[in-house]
């Protein structure tokens, strides 16, 4: 992929791929503040909270980036096509708050503030996490086309994770290793459908 | 740049066929496509841009069947498209917006991409604002950017949808001035419902109707269908019946009525036709 292409993404997306590292620096100075003053079982509960807000923002970022574009017409009667700039859109936001997650993680579990924390395998919880809601709000994208709906479906995906799934498998490999696959499974048929011109130009117009 | 389509069929499902057996040939320059609203036109210049795929038929451009893959992406490396509804990042000043689609029509250098960007935006009258976010742009400077878009890279096939609708007579003006320069070196094919833009530019159009061809040809012969049956009416309290009315001007005596028809009313002066008179005598043929 062409440097100036992906970097004319990356430009259009700045505020959003620092979103999840001001989000991560927000969620750790809580945790060095709270850790002066409370114990760590009375921290832990309010970790877990925190910690959903990244992957509830990765996927309402992700709705944001991959819906509303005004020129899916014109960018599919150029060489590069649409399904390039959504892939290229949702590898860098996804890359974004990937990497925050791991930073995230990295601090407290240095601080031993990482709420059910077994050691460097969790980092798959918050990381698993938000591959998991990106990649199916992807799909939701392709599909819909539409930005209420794909965040919509973002925050479904999110509920579905922490209240109905997570408390059940706790094994943290087990815990996410599966819908990984499911969602990774869900993006390929994302992006094989992304590849009908007619059909995104056609669903655009309908809108 | 020549094209030829050869039997095109396009359905969607649960809907008349867009396009029906259309068979044109379409020759270098300066090419105006109209006809009523569902026609197919739009489809057919989304079938041109590579965009759809035809349910039937083929087309070729410069002898390249664009049912190839191959020949479908070597064609958007030369071709300028300015869809009708074309919405340019508002957040984006016209320099900003060229150089992305510059991008996506992979021109690498960035120099180059630049100095093409300036001198388009140039050229359609835009250089005092090149540098001033697009949301803050009236909508006919938003048409030009659109225009200066499609030039980007020079293309060889130049596809535009309705790009006066909307434009004030200035701006209108000024607009089909640009198209005709174009079209004098490259293929430019204009979607208009404003048969006043076609007559000025176009020395070769086609008249779409219901997917299938009704007219292609010079201009000069769509105005020749009219010739013999175009009239001006005295002032008259009722129009005419079995006659297509082109316009219609109150006087205090009645109303004086320009009309296609084999049969006047009586007192009826025969007129040189135009452009739009011999669309009109064409639709009351079918």
């Amino acid at each position: 992929m062409r440097l100036a292409f992906v970097g004319i993404q990356l430009k259009r997306l700045y505020r959003l791929v620092l979103l999840p590292f001001i989000l991560t620096a927000c969620i750790l100075l809580a945790g060095l503040l709270l850790e002066g003053s409370w114990s760590p079982g009375r921290i832990r509960p309010v970790m877990m909270a925190l910690t959903q807000v990244p992957v509830i923002a990765a996927g309402l970022s992700t709705a944001f980036v991959l819906n509303g574009d005004p020129i899916v017409e014109l960018t599919e009667s150029t060489p590069t096509g649409w399904r390039k700039v959504q892939v290229t859109r949702l590898l860098i936001i996804t890359g974004a708050f990937l990497a925050a997650a791991g930073l995230l993680f990295i601090g407290l579990h240095l601080m031993r503030l990482w709420p059910r924390d077994q050691g460097w395998v969790s980092i798959i919880t918050p990381v698993g996490s938000i591959f998991i809601v990106n990649c199916l709000v992807f799909l939701i994208a392709v599909l819909t086309m539409s930005m209420p709906t794909s965040s919509l479906a973002s925050i479904a995906i999110w509920l579905f994770l922490c209240f109905i799934w997570d408390p059940y498998i706790t094994d943290p490999v087990r815990q996410r290793l599966v819908p990984m696959i499911i969602a990774a499974a869900g993006a390929i048929f994302g992006w094989k459908i992304c590849s009908d011109a007619e059909r995104n130009v056609v669903k655009v117009a309908a809108l | 740049m020549f094209i030829s389509i050869d039997h095109l069929t396009k359905d969607f499902r649960g809907r008349p066929a867009a396009l029906n057996d259309l068979t044109v040939d379409l020759p270098q320059g300066m090419i105006g496509l109209i006809g009523p609203n569902g026609a197919g036109k739009t489809t057919l210049m989304r079938i041109l841009t590579g965009i759809i795929k035809p349910t039937k038929g083929k087309v070729f451009i410069d002898g390249q069947d664009l049912s190839s893959p191959a020949n479908r992406r070597n064609l958007k490396r030369h071709l300028g498209y300015l869809p009708q509804h074309i919405t340019p990042y508002d957040n984006l000043t016209p320099l900003e917006f060229l150089d992305y689609i510059g991008i996506l029509k992979m021109i690498d250098n960035k120099h180059v991409r630049q100095e093409q960007a300036h001198t388009l935006l140039e050229q359609v009258g835009l250089e005092d604002v090149m540098n001033q976010p697009i949301g803050g742009l009236s909508g006919g400077m938003r048409r030009r950017v659109g225009i200066a878009q499609a030039l980007m890279g020079g293309p060889q096939l130049l596809v535009v949808d309705e790009p006066t609708a909307g434009l004030d007579p200035e701006e209108r003006m000024r607009f089909r001035t640009l198209l005709a320069q174009l079209g004098q070196d490259r293929t430019v094919i204009l979607s208009t419902h404003i048969l006043d833009d076609v007559a000025q530019t176009c020395p070769w159009v086609c008249v779409l109707r219901f997917g299938r061809k009704q007219y292609d040809g010079p201009t000069e012969g769509l105005i020749h269908e009219a010739a013999g049956h175009t009239w001006v009416t005295p002032p008259i309290a009722a129009p005419p019946d079995n006659a297509t009315i082109i316009n219609a001007e109150p006087t205090p005596q009645g109303t004086r009525y320009r009309i296609v028809t084999d049969t006047p009313p009586a007192g009826s002066v025969e007129t040189a036709p135009n452009l739009e008179d011999g669309y009109m005598a064409l639709a009351s043929e079918r």
